[in-house]
């Protein structure tokens, strides 16, 4: 609360204050609502019976609400592969990413070496370079590597290309931890590694968790990778099979409504049960001191 | 230096990452750069002829290149400028002692969660210029004319710009509100004693306060805008005509647009894109370090 003494009448001040908070709230709701209403809206149009989609006027609640579409696309398409699937690639280039970069941020953080500053610049210009940039020779090496078309493949890539910014995060938390407690795991006998993994780690867990999100949503939402990287339907992810099934320009509103929720709705949960973690990490390598 | 000290020393934990980020990232950018003077094609890998400069002289007087790379250094700076006004306005209302704000917070930021194929395909049923369009629906109700969001070639860029905006404001908002919480709040009421109106605290105390949070948040955003390709396959396919084609979309389709399968993608010309996309997110990225990195002495 502000405590601003002025020189109006306490009751206008009051009214003045009222008002301006009322007037916040309503621009918050407002502000919310056209970020949540397109989704309320997909979930309706889903849900539809077909001869409603054109209906008019047009209404958000379906009138007679049908599952039919989730039914074609779960029994008549492979979308439960394309679910799966996804997740592979999310959870595996995620841990992945952030494995390597935990070692690499501890080697960071516990050393001083010659280099050390080139090494972290070099990094953070990686970073800032999005990985769709070099898609072609991307796809030529993978034919090189013979990891063209195969989700091992899938899961290398998505897990090297955000190991600058997991190192990056993971350094800044690893900084925060003074190094009197690895010294003194050190003086009980206990090696580098074990002390990365028994003593630091739970520490950073926060961190972890704020980092996993962020990777997560990304490998989650990647799609002109795998779109170039990936020929066969049985190895899709989600945002590859949807656009196989939509094309371009699809103009069956249920069908397009129910396959965009079913990529929308694993994310948002996992959204909602991490978000507490995730603004610390949404801000950090940009805000850290 | 001996085998003992390299193994006490920093690079074993190194090497995984430098590994890794050598093969996927760097040795790519690399082979890029060589990429684009072939004329390589998706059935020639590996047995392309030198070219020289042939493919960026081709780019340069394709008169639909130049349109896409026009049509994209507009839409960066529509898209960024808007997002950056849109997204600091919900954090400058966001930071103030609004109770559920976590709630709001947690609304907008939906949109961040959702992938760019995704909001294309969700805006292109929600601005549909059919009796389906619930936004033209709306607008009828109100009774305004219907707008042609994405068969006019205007206002399809102009589209292509607002569903971009709605997508990237609530990540500069959760930025912005992370640097508006750092402000001591003393500060700010001392100048409220003072008479400062809400502008001129603005104005001169949380913009000056805030200048390096905001010139890195304008960088990430300008870098992620520019290189754009994901929302625009969804949402307009590059239509009508050729309007709202970027720089990216441009590259993945001259390589990768169909046939790619019986060896007609234009590998070296879409490298050449590449390369031009390479250099501009440098430029940014030089920026970004020269106010993000070197300002704070090097440290992250």
């Amino acid at each position: 609360m502000r405590r601003v003494t002025s020189a109006r009448p306490r009751w206008q001040r009051e009214g003045r204050a009222q008002l301006r908070f009322g007037l916040d709230h309503l621009l918050a709701i407002g502000a919310s609502l056209l970020f949540v209403y397109p989704l309320i809206w997909l979930l309706s149009a889903s849900l539809k019976p077909a001869w409603q989609i054109y209906r008019q006027p047009l209404t958000l609640i379906p009138d007679g609400a049908t599952l039919e579409v989730y039914q074609r696309i779960f029994t008549g398409t492979p979308f439960p592969t394309y679910l799966l699937n996804s997740v592979v690639y999310a959870v595996g280039g995620t841990l992945l990413t952030v494995f390597v970069g935990l070692v690499a941020a501890y080697g960071l953080s516990r050393h001083e070496f010659r280099g050390k500053q080139t090494t972290l610049l070099l990094i953070l210009m990686v970073q800032l370079m999005p990985a769709l940039i070099s898609a072609i020779p991307v796809y030529i090496l993978m034919q090189r590597l013979d990891l063209f078309n195969t989700q091992i493949g899938i899961v290398l890539l998505y897990g090297a290309v955000s190991i600058p910014f997991g190192v990056w995060v993971l350094k800044g938390y690893l900084d925060t931890i003074p190094k009197e407690l690895d010294e003194s795991a050190w003086i009980d006998g206990a090696g580098k590694l074990y002390t990365l993994w028994r003593i630091l780690v739970p520490v950073i867990v926060p961190g972890l968790a704020s980092l996993f999100i962020i990777l997560f949503v990304g490998k989650w939402n990647e799609f002109a990778l795998a779109s170039v990287l990936l020929r066969d339907p049985s190895i899709f992810p989600l945002t590859v099979g949807t656009y196989m099934l939509l094309g371009p320009d699809e103009s069956d509103f249920r069908l397009t409504a129910a396959a965009s929720l079913i990529n929308i709705v694993p994310i948002l949960l996992v959204f909602l049960a991490l978000q507490r973690f995730l603004i610390s990490g949404l801000t950090a390598g940009a805000v850290k001191q | 230096m001996t085998l003992q000290r390299f193994i006490a020393g920093p690079w074993p934990w190194l090497v995984p990452a430098i590994g890794m980020l050598a093969l996927f990232r760097a040795y790519p950018m690399a082979h890029q750069a060589w990429l684009s003077l072939t004329d390589m094609r998706t059935a020639t890998i590996g047995q392309a002829r030198f070219v020289g400069l042939d493919n960026y002289r081709f780019i340069f007087t394709d008169a639909s290149f130049l349109g896409s790379l026009g049509f994209t250094f507009t839409f960066t700076v529509g898209s960024v400028a808007l997002s950056f006004l849109v997204g600091f306005s919900l954090a400058l209302l966001l930071n103030r002692p609004l109770r559920g704000r976590s709630v709001y917070r947690t609304a907008i930021l939906t949109s961040w969660v959702i992938s760019s194929l995704i909001v294309g395909y969700m805006w292109q049923m929600l601005l549909n210029e059919s009796s389906a369009g619930v936004v033209n629906g709306m607008l009828r109700n109100l009774g305004l004319p219907a707008v042609a969001w994405f068969s006019d070639p205007s206002t399809a860029r102009i589209s292509v710009i607002l569903v971009d905006i709605w997508r990237s404001s609530a990540y500069i908002m959760v930025f912005m509100l992370g640097g508006l919480q750092t402000i001591p709040r003393e500060l700010v009421e001392a100048a409220m004693i003072d008479g400062a109106s809400a502008w001129q605290r603005l104005r001169h105390i949380v913009l000056p306060l805030l200048s390096g949070l905001i010139t890195i948040a304008l960088i990430f955003t300008t870098i992620a805008t520019f290189n754009v390709y994901e929302l625009i396959v969804s949402l307009t396919g590059g239509g009508p005509g050729r309007a709202t084609m970027t720089v990216g979309y441009q590259m993945f389709r001259t390589a990768f647009g169909g046939g790619e399968a019986q060896g007609l993608g234009l590998l070296g010309r879409g490298a050449a894109m590449g390369m031009l996309m390479f250099v501009f997110t440098l430029a940014f990225t030089v920026l970004y370090l020269r106010v993000g990195f070197y300002r704070r002495g090097g440290r992250a």
